[in-house]
């Protein structure tokens, strides 16, 4: 099972010294990142302001056991929760 | 330290997005000391990828991403000369394997040409790669394991990348494990396609433009992210920190690579011996140059009767340049081009520089007699080795291709091809390409395309000053496409604006041949031009400069065409008047009373140029079918300036054009020979060269000449200053050259002031200089067909119409001109037309020939056949409207 949330679910980051997250707050809980298992990066739709997306997912494990996909909007430097792995 | 191995510029045509100046400016200002240029398939832009490299003390390695069969990529890099002309074979063999735009190479290829070559395993869509990604181990150990067998250990690299993809980790840790287990080295690269990373837009669009579609529909075409630029030593080292060796062995790499593309040292094939089948060869125990010598001394007796001491001192001048420069293979192929031409009775003449030369114009190469035009040899050639010599031939326009299938024939497919032509966006395309990509509805682009080209020429900006909006998108109005916001419009300008002058397609250049000593291939790939059977080199007309080869430009000019149509017709009816090209010409007297003998005018030879009958056209201005004297803007100056000498007439012909109008540089020349202004020179020292202008600055030799004369140059640094100034390319070469300029001019006693005033003058004149040489080619072909029209209008007109389209008028207009002047126009007859135009005696009888009595002559429309030419169809509609009517 899969939660998936198009628009994302905002959440607040910790990053570490070399940039990687470490910890974020979601739905009122703080969760300690356990390992980052991979990061990509999308930019398109640059060509209509309201659909221009560049991200940065991060999909890592937390230390809660969650295994979840975060986004970062790298124009906007914020952080969303985007999928959940049940 | 890292260096980018793999980079694309947009000659990587559709693809790459920036030029290779701005990508070596990013490497500068990144701190690279190496940079590569890997475009696909080509070596496009490798002279101008390697000029600007040098200049900007980065060292440029020259490669390519060549793609193999089943579409996978192979990046290469020229290790050594032997390397890149691999390099260069490898890419022609890929190009005319397949079809044009579908290059074609394969892995056993690349196996036969390996010498001198590095060999990187490529981008994702390498075979090594596309295997890891497949997951299929095997096959991947099976692909690097052909490369190692076909370079060697010491010459392969597994080629890493990581830009920011899902499936990077696994692609490299595959990639890596690959390299362990074949024994080879990691490299990283960053398969660069624009230089920052905000190009990864213009990326986009080309994307989209290369696929037809608009961007909102390419999907998975397009590149995911925007992290293809060139990135420095520590982005990279982020990006690598586990595998700092890869890191390393991109230096190592760059630094083994040292190709030159100066190829002026071996340039041109070798004039081929005597044999039976080639009479024209350099006959035995002789030499190019001993053969050359011989030729010039025999032409010189046969155009110079007598031989003056002048004459023989020029010739023996220019010879010693030619021998010292060692052209003079060059001369004799060119002369043999000529020959061979006239051989089968194709009128040419060479213009240009060239018909400065003595040494051109005894091989009958050019037409004009230089000591008589007082025209200077170093305005072609001069003691400098760095300028390359430029001869360009004008064929008549039907059978110039037999002309090039001879050069063909005799140099070799191996050795010649035709120079490309690179077409760039012009701001009309860029708006609508742009415009289709963001998607603008396609009954909107026409309009678009119109707007862009608004934009560019300046209108835009006037409305944009009187109508002011916030964003300055005052354009939308014009548009009135009320569906898209105007931040579309903001968009679509900036794309269209950065699009203009990228390399689109590359066509092929209007007769521009290139022969080499050495194969082609060697030296530059070739490719499939879009015409059958026609074979390109991928270099354009600058870089072929910039690499130190020699071009031979076979133009084409319908005029000839013409008047050898003419000169036959007049043979034809007039077989007691003429031999062959030679025709009589009656008594007279020119306009300075000087009285002319009946005399021999040979079209070809002829060095008496003052028929008062061609005056007289030109003092009325009536010169409608006339090569170069017959514009509007021609015939309302004409009048006024009235020529009546073939001197004047070389100056009419260069100073009409556009840009001395605009400059107002007519008028002072028009005032002083109009008497309305004193003939005043600003320093003595300047009369000699511009007294024949009245003391204006009219031709580039005359720029050459006032820095002789004013500054002490030597002709080879007068040359240098013509060319900074009439290119504007290098701001500090020219304050360089106007610092010596001034310093001699006051070395030689004349007052800073004036020195000043006269550089000013030469800086000016710039834009619009002509090159007396080629004026006087063309005044001559100017001469003949105003003689033709003044003593035979009627095979004047006939060969005119049959040429047409032609010149700067239409059929109908010629028609109207020829019943002017007495001729009858028939209308097409079922019975008597043939295919074009012909003539027919009147039926008053066959009278002899004089400019008052051409009533008699008639000209016979075409009829209207399948075969006729599109402009005779207009003309033949016409006439059978009025019959209908």
């Amino acid at each position: 099972m899969t939660r998936l949330w198009p628009a994302g679910e905002p959440v607040q980051m910790t990053l570490g010294a070399d940039g990687t997250p470490q910890t974020f707050l979601w739905a009122g809980t703080w969760h300690l990142v356990a390992g980052v298992a991979n990061r990509w990066r999308v930019r398109t739709g640059w060509w209509t302001p309201d659909a221009a997306a560049w991200q940065e997912y991060v999909k890592l494990t937390t230390a809660d056991g969650l295994l979840c996909v975060l986004a970062h909007d790298l124009e906007r430097d914020t952080w969303r929760l985007v999928r959940l792995y049940d | 330290m890292y260096t980018e191995l793999h980079c694309h510029t947009y000659y990587s045509l559709l693809d790459g997005a920036s030029a290779p100046a701005a990508l070596l400016d990013r490497a500068v200002a990144l701190g690279m000391s190496a940079l590569a240029i890997t475009d696909h398939d080509g070596l496009i832009g490798a002279v101008e990828f390697w000029k600007a490299a040098r200049e900007r003390g980065i060292r440029p390695v020259i490669g390519a991403e060549v793609t193999l069969a089943h579409g996978s990529h192979l990046t290469l890099l020229a290790e050594t000369q032997a390397g890149y002309a691999n390099l260069s074979r490898l890419i022609s063999v890929g190009q005319l394997a397949g079809t044009k735009g579908t290059p074609v190479l394969t892995i056993d290829d690349v196996a036969q040409h390996t010498g001198g070559l590095l060999c990187l395993s490529g981008c994702r869509q390498g075979a090594v790669a596309q295997a890891v990604l497949a997951g299929d181990e095997t096959r991947a150990g099976r692909a690097a394991g052909r490369l190692t067998d076909i370079f060697g250990r010491d010459r392969l690299w597994i080629e890493l990348q990581r830009h920011w993809l899902p499936e990077d980790d696994r692609l490299i840790g595959g990639l890596l494990a690959v390299a362990e287990a074949v024994g080879v080295g990691a490299v990283a690269t960053n398969d660069v396609h624009y230089a920052v990373q905000e190009g990864h837009r213009l990326h986009d669009v080309l994307t989209a433009t290369r696929h037809n579609v608009a961007l909102a529909e390419l999907g998975l075409r397009q590149r995911p992210n925007s992290e293809f630029y060139l990135k420095g030593a520590a982005e990279m080292a982020a990006l690598f920190a586990e595998r700092p060796d890869a890191l390393a062995a991109t230096q190592a790499i760059a630094e083994r690579c040292d190709v030159s593309l100066d190829f002026s040292r071996r340039r041109l094939p070798a004039f081929s011996p005597q044999t039976p089948d080639f009479p024209h060869g350099i006959p035995a125990g002789e030499t190019a140059f001993s053969y050359l010598y011989a030729l010039a001394h025999a032409g010189l007796t046969v155009k110079y009767r007598p031989v003056t001491p002048q004459a023989l001192k020029q010739l023996a001048h220019e010879l010693t340049v030619i021998e010292g420069a060692g052209l003079a293979d060059y001369f004799l192929i060119v002369w043999d081009i000529v020959a061979e031409a006239r051989t089968r009775g194709i009128r040419c003449q060479g213009r240009g520089s060239a018909a400065n030369s003595l040494v051109a114009y005894v091989l009958g190469i050019t037409p004009v007699d230089p000591l008589a035009h007082h025209l200077l040899f170093e305005r072609f050639l001069s003691d400098r080795t760095d300028t390359m010599p430029d001869i360009d031939l004008d064929f008549e326009r039907a059978r110039r291709d037999e002309v090039i299938a001879y050069v063909y024939a005799r140099y070799g497919r191996e050795h010649t091809a035709l120079v490309c032509n690179v077409v760039t966006y012009q701001p009309r395309l860029a708006a609508r390409d742009a415009a289709r990509a963001l998607g603008f509805p396609p009954t909107e682009l026409g309009r678009i395309g119109a707007w862009g080209e608004e934009q560019r020429s300046g209108g835009a900006e006037e409305r944009r000053r009187q109508g002011e909006g916030e964003t300055g998108s005052g354009g939308d109005t014009e548009m009135g496409s009320n569906q898209l916001p105007a931040s579309s419009f903001q968009l679509l300008a900036d794309l269209a604006s950065q699009l203009i002058g990228v390399p689109r397609h590359l066509s092929v250049h209007v007769g521009g041949m290139l022969a080499t000593a050495q194969p082609l291939v060697e030296v530059v790939p070739l490719e499939h031009a879009t015409k059958p059977g026609v074979v390109v080199a991928q270099w354009n007309k600058d870089s072929v400069e910039d690499a130190g080869l020699i071009k031979i430009d076979l133009l084409s000019l319908a005029t000839l065409g013409m008047i050898s149509e003419a000169v036959a017709l007049v043979g034809a009816r007039h077989p007691s008047m003429s031999e062959g090209l030679k025709l009589k010409v009656e008594g007279g007297s020119t306009s300075s009373g000087q009285a002319l003998e009946p005399s021999t005018f040979n079209l070809e030879l002829s060095t008496v140029l003052d028929d008062p009958a061609v005056y007289r056209l030109l003092a009325e201005g009536d010169t409608i079918g006339c090569f170069q004297v017959e514009s509007r803007a021609q015939s309302s100056m004409l009048p006024r300036l009235q020529p009546r000498c073939f001197e004047d007439l070389i100056i009419e012909v260069s100073i009409v054009r556009p840009g001395p109008i605009q400059g107002g540089m007519v008028h002072p020349y028009l005032r002083r020979r109009q008497g309305l202004e004193p003939v005043t020179y600003l320093h003595p020292s300047l009369e000699p060269a511009l007294a024949e202008t009245l003391g204006v600055i009219i031709f580039q030799e005359q720029v050459l000449r006032v820095a002789m004369a004013l500054a002490g140059f030597t002709p080879g640094e007068a040359d240098l200053l013509r060319r900074a100034i009439s290119r504007s390319r290098s701001a500090e070469a020219l304050a360089a050259l106007r610092g010596r300029f001034l310093a001699g001019a006051q070395a030689n006693g004349v007052e800073s002031v004036v020195a000043e005033e006269v550089f000013g003058q030469l800086e000016g004149f710039a834009a619009y200089g002509f090159c007396k040489s080629h004026a006087a080619s063309f005044a001559l072909i100017a001469y003949q067909t105003l003689w033709l029209k003044a003593h035979y209008p009627a095979e004047f007109y006939c060969a005119l119409l049959n040429h047409q389209p032609l010149g700067f008028y239409s059929p109908e207009v010629v028609v109207g001109d020829a019943r002017r002047h007495g001729i009858t126009v028939l209308r097409p007859d079922v019975n008597a037309s043939a295919d074009g135009c012909t003539l027919e005696t009147g039926r008053q009888g066959d009278k002899e020939k004089g400019r008052a009595d051409a009533a008699h002559d008639l000209l016979c429309s075409p009829s209207p056949h399948p075969l006729s030419r599109v402009g005779f169809s207009i003309l033949t509609r016409k006439v059978v409207n009025e019959t209908s009517s």
